[in-house]
């Protein structure tokens, strides 16, 4: 049973993108975190509209927060989509955070709102504080008067009964599960918790979702219903961000055994479904290179999830990891001669253009069209705390390719291959070599840079000569060492008193024998 | 001459003559209050005795003589003299009676000499006095630690060095001599002082070498120093442990644990045995509890170090200038402070060809083209690195290491160091061979076996009558 | 060596004077646990050694270094 460290309900409904990323979990992430992207060239509309549920709002919410000239309307498709579902309490804060956004846009606030805008933060996720909440229509009145449509007014009414339907559902739902735990019927009891869990995750209540889908273990009776239990806490998990957890219930769904043996078209999609969840996984533990190879086995034809990954998204994470981590023959087999990679690449012509352009070496251009992708990458919630890591990948392996075919290199040029100066590209040059990535040397008067052979004949020696050495030391010390022991040769702690022998008043560090008689005469 | 000490006299003297030295040194230790008491007259008792023949009496009149020294004030020649003689005519087949002794008069010596900043008229007698007592070259005694402290104090390593550099196979302790010769072991309360100068030996022997440069057996030394099981801390160790990490700096550029992992393919080597004692720190708990702690400043140089800027450095340094000051380490820091600009030059003739000395002296921060230009002709000069100057264009050409290995010199080089690994080998092989014989070793892997199989076969391998 | 420190153990079994190295890992753990009851001054032994020397380290550079840095020809 998998035990969240978290208060239920409540909670869940704060800041779901903050659940189980802690603020400060390294640098590169904070790093991106407070990246603000100005031009995306995207579509809210098409973009969201490629995901439903909970992804759908984490995405949005996402957009909203670090780009700051689509938040407004991000906020609005989310309001509008959660109204939809049943989870009053984001309801609630994306109103919130849509009047705040408003209220620092609008330089001279409306009367009304100036007064009731303050609602204190924490007193939202509070059901108690439902009624700080029901004072904000005057201020979204008051935007109606700026020309916006009432639709986005925030729905008092609406908050009330979908909390008490919400609340006789998940009753329903509950005693239908008590009956049939006391007619101990095996099936219902799992589709009962099925419910239940399906309910809270319309609730946002991620965490008695994931113990409902998790408990439906006990009651399955085939290995097809293993996988779907599997399948659903995969799914809870990813939005809890538990990567751990996505990879062990993955391992688990895999070696179930009606999984490994049933019929391929029947396994296709629950195989690239776990393709997907274990590729995300990789991806956010930085395994960049095992998140490539899994997107790389998705299957364009079953690969249809909305409410955890889009085909887009495949085509980009999978394409982007690949450009960072393979060697060339790699990407020609795996990703560029791969039929039905290529399906998903049709979706992000732009990145395909990347990857054969990096694959024909043309790199300057190859270089330009990631800068422009880049906005669009930043506000993806997956990719984005990684996308600064992965492109300086993929511009080391671009220089690493550049210069392998060649003896000598002009630095001059190989700058303007790389939109870039000859100063910083000595610099990067450099690094790579001191990191053995680039067997070369640069010839800093001339600007040239050089392929340096090693000559494995001297550095043979070399490594035998150091070899030997460290072997005489570590044997040295050994032999030592078993003197040592044999003469009991240690450091004792010495808690009694005992130290008074030293006739200090004799000499500083006196031997102990004539010393000791020498204090009794 | 008082009577007691004429019984004194007279008790040398007929139990040196009739051989009872075994006796003698029994006897002698209970009239070391009788000597010190009458440190007067002590020169008297000397000249009734002869050191080639009564070589324990003289020992003990030494050994009084230094004891009472604060009191008696004697002339430093006269000690210095009596020492010196003693050692160059004493009987050593006598002496190894009282090693114990012995051991103490070479402190109190030693101690007396430093006292009195006459350390340096020390080194040769001491010397002296290790050649005498040890049972060969490579064991190691407890005054092994006075010669080098003499050495360290009068700066004078001619003498010392081909101590230091004998590799140690065995170790002389008091607990061990006086155990053997039953010399009221219930004294010997302060239970650390093998320990002590085990630990004093290698820390004042990596201060040495690390003063003539030969890093690599200085960090050695240091490394023996702060891997002695420990448990408790031993501030011979905590200073040890300053200088060790400083020293790897200087050495290798970080802290590494790398030497402690290679142990495990020594260990291919060793019988199961072996393998115990090859995995050394036990103490590491010693080191994270206690010394890190008292170590801090250490600690930060070594993770600045890691960042491979000269400039922080520097700074790191100044600001630490007083605590690496008292703790007499400031050269030290020094040093590392140009090992840092030295691996940081190394670097570049790992990535440049040719290089202007400006961009060299900006690329490891050293204030200017001259700077620069004096820290790559020292290196050339110390063959650390091989590259040439052109004044004309300011330009340094680095150049590969020249070394092709297909001389004859390297050739013997090779084969030297081939030699020297055997003779290890067969070394460690001597003493598996040793383990593998001892009768306790053969009882305890026969006995454990028994207890496996006694329900099974009891006939077979039970040795037990009672069965 | 206090030989009367841990009259309970056996002896070794390889050497054949005092406890030995077998010994010592079980005492080891056995310390490491009191560790953390006694006061930290009793298990700081060797606090008197000899470590009074000048600094021999400080020979070269340091101050030659910043001096010549302005004045180039030495």
């Amino acid at each position: 049973m998998p035990v969240l460290p978290m208060p239920p309900l409540m909670q869940n409904a704060i800041e779901p993108m903050q659940v189980d990323a802690p603020p400060n979990e390294d640098n590169e992430n904070n790093e991106e975190q407070q990246i603000v992207v100005e031009n995306p060239s995207i579509d809210l509309e098409v973009y969201a509209n490629q995901y439903n549920g909970i992804v759908r709002l984490h995405r949005l919410m996402y957009v909203a927060d670090v780009c700051p000239s689509l938040a407004v309307e991000a906020l609005k498709m989310a309001i509008t989509y959660v109204q939809t579902t049943y989870n009053v309490n984001l309801y609630q804060l994306l109103h919130k955070r849509l009047s705040d956004l408003n209220a620092s846009n609008a330089p001279v606030p409306p009367a009304p709102a100036a007064d009731l805008a303050p609602v204190p933060a924490a007193a939202l996720p509070d059901i108690a504080a439902v009624p700080a909440a029901i004072a904000l229509p005057p201020l979204a009145q008051g935007q109606a008067a700026a020309g916006e449509k009432d639709s986005f007014a925030y729905d008092a009414v609406w908050v009330d009964t979908k909390m008490k339907k919400a609340a006789l559902k998940l009753e329903k739902l509950d005693s239908d599960l008590k009956n049939y735990k006391s007619n101990s019927i095996k099936e219902s009891i799992r589709r009962g918790h099925d419910d239940l869990a399906d309910h809270y995750l319309s609730c946002g209540d991620l965490t008695n979702a994931l113990k409902c889908y998790s408990r439906a273990r006990d009651y399955c009776t085939s290995g097809k219903h293993v996988v779907n239990m599997c399948l659903n806490v995969i799914k809870v998990s990813i939005y809890l961000q538990n990567w751990v957890h996505v990879m062990s219930y993955i391992s688990k769904a895999e070696s179930t055994p009606d999984f490994a043996e049933g019929s391929k078209e029947a396994n296709a999609q629950v195989h690239t479904r776990l393709e997907c969840a274990a590729g995300l996984a990789e991806l956010q533990q930085k395994k960049y290179k095992v998140a490539a190879k899994h997107f790389l086995n998705a299957n364009f034809d079953h690969c249809e999830f909305p409410e955890m990954i889009s085909t887009n998204n495949v085509a980009v994470y999978g394409g982007l990891c690949a450009l960072a981590t393979f060697d060339r023959p790699e990407l020609k087999r795996l990703v560029i001669a791969s039929t039905s990679f290529k399906l998903f690449l049709e979706l992000e012509p732009q990145l395909r253009d990347i990857i054969f352009k990096f694959y024909e070496s043309k790199y300057a251009s190859c270089l330009t069209l990631l800068d422009e992708i880049r906005d669009n990458l930043l506000v993806d919630m997956y990719i984005a705390p990684h996308v600064s890591t992965l492109y300086t990948k993929i511009r080391n392996r671009a220089l690493i390719q550049y210069f392998s075919p060649y003896m000598s290199a002009e630095m001059h040029k190989m700058a303007m291959a790389f939109n870039s100066s000859v100063g910083d590209l000595e610099n990067e040059v450099m690094q790579l070599i001191l990191d053995g990535q680039i067997q070369a040397r640069i010839d800093s008067h001339n600007k040239i840079l050089y392929a340096k052979e090693a000559d494995q004949r001297n550095s043979t020696f070399e490594r035998a000569l150091v070899l030997g050495k460290k072997y005489q030391r570590h044997t040295r010390m050994l032999i030592l060492r078993a003197a040592m022991l044999k003469s009991h040769i240690h450091v004792k702690s010495v808690t009694r008193e005992g130290g008074s022998n030293h006739g200090a008043e004799l000499c500083v560090s006196a031997g102990s024998t004539t010393t000791a008689q020498l204090a009794r005469m | 001459m008082g009577s007691a000490l004429e019984n004194f006299v007279n008790q040398v003297r007929t139990m040196s003559a009739s051989g009872s030295f075994r006796e003698l040194a029994d006897d002698l230790p209970e009239s070391v209050s009788l000597l010190a008491r009458n440190w007067s007259i002590l020169d008297n008792v000397l000249e009734t005795l002869d050191v080639q023949q009564h070589t324990l009496g003289v020992l003990y009149v030494l050994l009084a003589k230094l004891h009472s020294a604060a009191t008696a004030n004697p002339e430093p020649v006269q000690i210095i003299q009596l020492m010196r003689d003693f050692v160059q005519r004493n009987n050593v087949e006598q002496l190894r009676f009282a090693i114990c002794a012995f051991y103490e008069t070479c402190h109190l010596f030693t101690d007396y000499l430093v006292q009195k900043n006459l350390s340096i008229l020390g080194i040769k007698i001491m010397a002296r006095a290790v050649d005498q007592i040890r049972q060969m070259d490579t064991q190691l005694t407890p005054i092994h630690a006075d010669l080098c402290l003499l050495s360290l104090k009068a700066k004078n390593f001619n003498l010392v060095l081909a101590y230091l550099d004998t590799d140690i196979t065995d170790i002389s302790t008091a607990a061990a001599e006086c155990k053997t010769q039953q010399q009221q072991q219930s004294q010997h309360t302060d239970a650390n002082n093998d320990a002590k100068y085990f630990l004093l030996f290698y820390y004042y022997g990596g201060m040495i070498y690390t003063a003539v440069k030969n890093y690599d057996r200085a960090l050695y030394f240091f490394e023996v120093c702060i891997t002695t099981p420990a448990m408790a801390m031993s501030h011979i160790m905590l200073e040890a442990y300053k200088k060790f990490l400083m020293v790897s700096l200087i050495v290798e550029g970080n802290v590494s644990g790398s030497e402690r992992v290679s142990f495990v393919q020594t260990n291919l080597y060793l019988s199961c045995l072996y393998l115990q004692i090859a995995f050394i720190p036990k103490n590491t708990q010693v080191i994270g509890r206690f010394m890190k702690p008292m170590a801090s400043h250490y600690h930060d140089l070594v993770s600045v170090y890691a960042n491979s800027s000269s400039e922080e450095l520097r700074i790191l340094i100044l600001k630490y200038s007083e605590a690496f000051t008292r703790d007499s380490n400031m050269g030290l820091a020094k040093q590392v402070a140009t090992s840092l600009y030295k691996r940081n030059i190394k670097r570049l003739t790992k990535t440049f060809l040719t290089l202007s000395l400006s961009d060299v002296a900006s690329r490891v921060q050293l204030s200017g083209a001259a700077e620069a230009e004096r820290y790559i002709l020292n290196m050339i000069k110390s063959g650390e690195i091989y590259a040439s100057i052109n004044q004309k264009d300011g330009m340094v050409l680095f150049k590969d290491d020249p070394e092709k290995y297909n001389s004859p010199d390297m050739f013997l080089n090779v084969q030297t160091n081939i030699t020297q690994v055997l003779d290890l080998v067969k070394q460690i092989n001597k003493m598996e061979e040793e383990i593998i014989l001892n009768p306790m070793y053969v009882k305890k892997a026969l006995g454990s076996q028994d207890d496996d199989l006694t329900s099974q076969h009891p006939k077979t391998y039970s040795g037990d009558p009672t069965d | 060596m206090d030989l009367n420190m841990k009259p309970s153990l056996a002896a070794d079994e390889m050497f054949s004077e005092g406890p030995g190295y077998m010994e010592m890992d079980e005492s080891g753990g056995a310390t490491g646990m009191m560790m953390d009851h006694l006061p930290t001054n009793d298990k700081h032994v060797h606090a008197d050694f000899y470590n009074n020397f000048d600094d021999l380290f400080d020979e070269d550079n340091w101050a030659k270094v910043t001096q010549t840095a302005d004045n180039p020809k030495q």
